[in-house]
């Protein structure tokens, strides 16, 4: 790296970096806390024998193996997926906006759209039992089975978007001059498109891998609750009826060991995989064998059939997503004609919270991700603490927020609470952003540094231009990040800041209603929207204009 | 000259967006009240819908005040955030042991009980209880129970105990409340012990007790199934009593029967947290709530019991004489336990006990 590229990562890296360390330190003293209050005697004899006892480790080694094997499954098939699409000639702004939108109805809307077709007498069982392909309705909500399929379709959209991101990144004319040496399709896709694309993948696995360790809300609500999670134990610990400080930190750390734990193996495993994959097809003489799934056909009826549900069930007329009493557009009415409702507030500071969070956290982590490719004893504990920010548990998080806030008396509200999301979406734009920053691109900055150039020219003639796919993933995944937020959200609003998952999660108690499929729809509606136009003109089009004048000057 | 072009386009383009998009809210959110100069705010802190459909309006209406309404999912979630957020809230609605836990952490903020005209409507059997035993920091709001919701075309004849909810012809029919307190404790009194034991060995019988039931158990939910219920997934579940009956509007099928042996009961009061902003306007409210028709109004909606004896005779008949809303007072004094206040190490206990029933 030239001295000019890090002192740029230095420089504008700065605030990334002392917000990432600070939220280090306040979460370690958060965690550490209990211990030292009570003192280890705190730590009882029923303390010993909850730690002790084999739920907790089954939990601990079922969390672990679905993270991975999750993960696994779904980088995959994302593969799979982006080999077809890639054949469309749909655009790419396109095919991101169809991989990606489902995640946009969040979380719990999903999750509830996945509960209503899966439900005893729901459309999926009573479509089998009316064609005769079962006898009995399949009792599939409440299994494990049904957890498994609630992570699997949670995640789903994040390869596939990280790997259209990474192969929109390629030079083609590697695929060409493979086909042109004679390679058959198959093997240019996996010899050189995969390759290519595998350190995308690998980041997109470990967050995956990320998200599913945390996850407590699909075994709760998808999986009846009945088997234990090491998130679902966490989070009761805090939040639940079993909420002491000393137990949720013991499992806190627990948990951390057990996301770095799946995020290392998913990341040797999936390499090794594609690897093999990837020597076989370079083997064999072209023709694929096997039984050719309709991977992609699935994959998006599957993807797209929950939020189907809670767009649908936002006009029902019954207060309860589960028998259509037929059509109304009372919810909408509701929210945006009567009298401050709180559906409203909660769409409003939502979205201002997303906006403000995700533009300042994509224009801090460009810097930030420079930074984390130095090397010297200053970036090591930055990497240490990115690495932090990424695999601790969320409750973690949000404690070390608080008690970061509080020691500086800052009274909770909409900034603290924009500070907190931009503090862990740009821990996440950071990561993606360093995919982008391949060798040859820092090469490129040093040779641009060598022949003379200013910092400023390298910042947005090279990096801006050449990082610009990385660009729209990244803000897309932090708007994302920050409307589906929950548990870091409780740690840091104000009286007045309700969201949308702190109330779907309030209303959850009552059982979705229409307003709440509705308030989903018009989050997602509101949140794709803004999301594109800014890609559209603040990112896109000047990026664009830059990647043409460099063109042109090359 | 390139680089300054492009700044300014962009900064324009984003500016211009950021106005647009402000200008575009504000037209769409302006609300009317919002203009008045000095208005009164409350900043309610409640459970998801736990009032009458119009008690908040006509409350901002009668008193001119502005109410911004935050929400709670369950009592922990309530104490998390009140120790997290001091000096914002100006009402909370906490259930009994939450009440006790909050005023052991001092918490809480007294109530001047001179302050309150309407106070004398509430009943004696709902004042000065255990968890506040002078009402120095609580006014009662609403009671409820937790029972059985039962499918009456699944399963025809009434539940009366634990035994017939978890009988063998019910496998993988029932599902019951995932909060070890509630259930544990309703165990507890079932087979004969206090409902707030924290000796392993009552704690222990009541947890084989369960395990040997385990396989009946379908679903273990966070809050009562209410919606599994309506669809029929669910013949039979243990919940709260005003959940079930709200269900049973949806699907007349379903019934609320109450254990004969006792159940476990809570209490919902008001109170006033510490360094409450807008202390006038909390005394508003709670006087308000306490008005016999704003009262009768919120047991008609959300079929709760109520502890406003004026207010009974503006509750609609049926859900008055229903007996298991409003159950006889013996019932309730001799026959229902409230969930107490434990420390950290019993709760390790009752956790470790009740993830060993789940797994099994």
């Amino acid at each position: 790296m030239g001295s000019l590229t890090r002192k740029l990562g230095r420089v504008m890296g700065a605030p990334g970096a002392l917000l990432l360390l600070a939220s280090m330190v306040a979460c370690v003293v958060a965690l550490t806390l209990p211990f030292y209050r009570g003192g280890m005697a705190s730590t009882s004899d029923a303390l010993w024998r909850y730690v002790s006892s084999s739920f907790l480790w089954l939990a601990v080694l079922r969390s672990l193996s679905w993270a991975i094997l999750c993960s696994l499954s779904l980088a995959f098939v994302a593969i799979l997926v982006v080999k077809d699409l890639r054949r469309t000639s749909i655009r790419f702004g396109w095919q991101f906006i169809f991989v990606a939108s489902p995640l946009f109805f969040g979380t719990v809307n999903r999750l509830f759209g996945l509960v209503a077709i899966l439900r005893d007498y729901g459309p999926l069982n009573n479509t089998l039992v009316s064609t005769r392909l079962l006898r009995v309705p399949l009792p599939i909500l409440d299994t494990e089975w049904a957890s498994i399929l609630g992570f699997l379709l949670l995640s789903a959209p994040i390869p596939v978007g990280a790997m259209l991101v990474a192969l929109r990144d390629t030079d083609g004319r590697f695929t060409r001059a493979a086909q042109d040496l004679g390679a058959s399709d198959d093997q240019t896709f996996w010899l050189v498109l995969v390759l290519q694309g595998e350190r995308a993948l690998t980041a997109a696995a470990s967050i995956v891998s990320i998200l599913i360790c945390g996850d407590f809300l699909t075994p709760r609500l998808l999986g009846g609750g009945g088997t234990a999670y090491l998130a679902t134990l966490t989070i009761d610990s805090y939040l639940g009826p079993s909420r002491s400080l000393t137990l949720s930190a013991i499992l806190s750390i627990l948990l951390l060991a057990t996301t770095t734990l799946s995020v290392l193996l998913t990341r040797i495993i999936l390499r090794l995989c594609i690897r093999v994959r990837a020597e076989w097809a370079g083997r064999k003489d072209g023709r694929t064998r096997g039984i050719r799934l309709p991977w992609t056909a699935l994959w998006l009826f599957a993807n797209y059939l929950p939020p189907l549900a809670v767009v649908i069930y936002s006009f029902n007329r019954s207060a309860y997503s589960v028998f259509w009493r037929g059509f109304s557009w009372a919810a909408y009415n509701d929210i945006f004609f009567t009298v401050d409702p709180p559906e409203r507030r909660a769409l409003f500071v939502t979205m201002i919270v997303a906006m403000a969070a995700s533009v300042l956290a994509i224009t801090m982590s460009v810097g930030l991700a420079m930074a984390l490719r130095d090397s010297s004893a200053m970036e090591a504990l930055l990497k240490i603490a990115h690495r932090w920010q990424l695999l601790a548990p969320e409750v973690i998080l949000g404690i070390g927020f608080a008690t970061g806030v509080s020691v500086f008396r800052i009274r909770l509200g909409l900034s603290t609470l924009v500070l907190s999301h931009v503090i862990f979406i740009t821990a996440f734009d950071a990561a993606i952003l360093g995919i982008g920053l391949k060798p040859t691109l820092l090469r490129l900055l040093e040779v641009a540094e060598d022949l003379g150039a200013h910092s400023r020219d390298l910042y947005l003639r090279i990096l801006l231009p050449l990082l610009q796919p990385y660009l729209i993933a990244g803000f897309m995944f932090g708007l994302l990040l920050s409307i589906d937020n929950y548990v870091v959200t409780q740690f840091s609003r104000g009286a007045r800041d309700i969201t949308v998952p702190t109330l779907l999660a309030a209303t959850v108690r009552h059982g979705l209603d229409p307003s709440a499929n509705a308030l989903a729809t018009l989050a997602m509606i509101a949140s794709l929207t803004f999301g594109l136009v800014a890609v559209r003109f603040v990112i896109g089009a000047e990026a664009a204009a830059k990647v043409n004048h460099w063109r042109k000057l090359k | 000259m390139n680089f300054f072009r492009s700044t300014t386009r962009r900064s324009f383009v984003k500016g211009g967006a950021g106005l647009g998009l402000v200008t575009l809210t504000n037209s769409c959110f302006k609300n009317p009240t919002q203009q008045t100069a000095k208005e009164r705010r409350l900043n309610l802190y409640h459970w998801r819908y736990y009032t009458g459909k119009n008690t908040i309006s006509d409350f901002e209406k009668q008193f001119n005040v502005r109410v911004t309404t935050d929400y709670y999912a369950s009592n922990d979630e309530l104490f998390g955030r009140l120790t997290a957020t001091p000096g914002q809230y100006d009402l909370i609605v906490p259930s009994d042991y939450m009440i006790e836990t909050l005023i052991k952490n001092t918490m809480l903020d007294r109530i001047d009980s001179r302050r309150l005209k309407n106070l004398d409507n509430i009943e004696g059997l709902f004042r000065n209880q255990w968890f506040d035993p002078q009402n120095e920091y609580s006014v009662p709001y609403m009671w409820g129970s937790n029972g059985f919701g039962r499918n009456r075309k699944l399963v025809p004849s009434p539940v009366s105990d634990w035994d017939s909810l978890l009988a063998e012809k019910n496998r993988g029919k029932v599902g019951i409340i995932d909060d070890f307190r509630f259930t544990l404790g309703a165990v507890l009194k079932h087979i004969g012990l206090d409902a707030n034991s924290i000796s392993e060995v009552d704690l222990n019988k009541a947890g084989r007790y369960l395990l040997g039931k385990r396989q009946v158990i379908r679903t273990f939910s966070q809050d009562t199934p209410k919606e599994q219920l309506i669809a029929g997934d669910l013949s039979l579940a243990y919940g709260a009593g005003g959940d079930i009956l709200q269900a049973a509007v949806e699907n007349p099928a379903l019934a609320y029967d109450l254990p004969s042996a006792g159940t476990i009961i809570f209490q919902d009061g008001m109170c006033i947290p510490k360094g409450a902003p807008n202390l006038d306007v909390a005394y508003d409210f709670i006087d308000f709530i306490l008005r016999p028709e704003v009262s009768a109004d919120i047991t008609n909606t959300v079929l709760y019991g109520n502890p406003n004896h004026r207010a009974r005779q503006l509750i609609r008949p049926d859900i008055l004489n229903n007996e298991s809303i409003f159950p006889s007072d013996d019932y309730i004094k001799n026959k229902c336990s409230h969930i107490h206040w434990i420390d950290d190490s019993a709760k390790a206990l009752y956790a470790r006990i009740w993830n060993e029933i789940k797994a099994g």
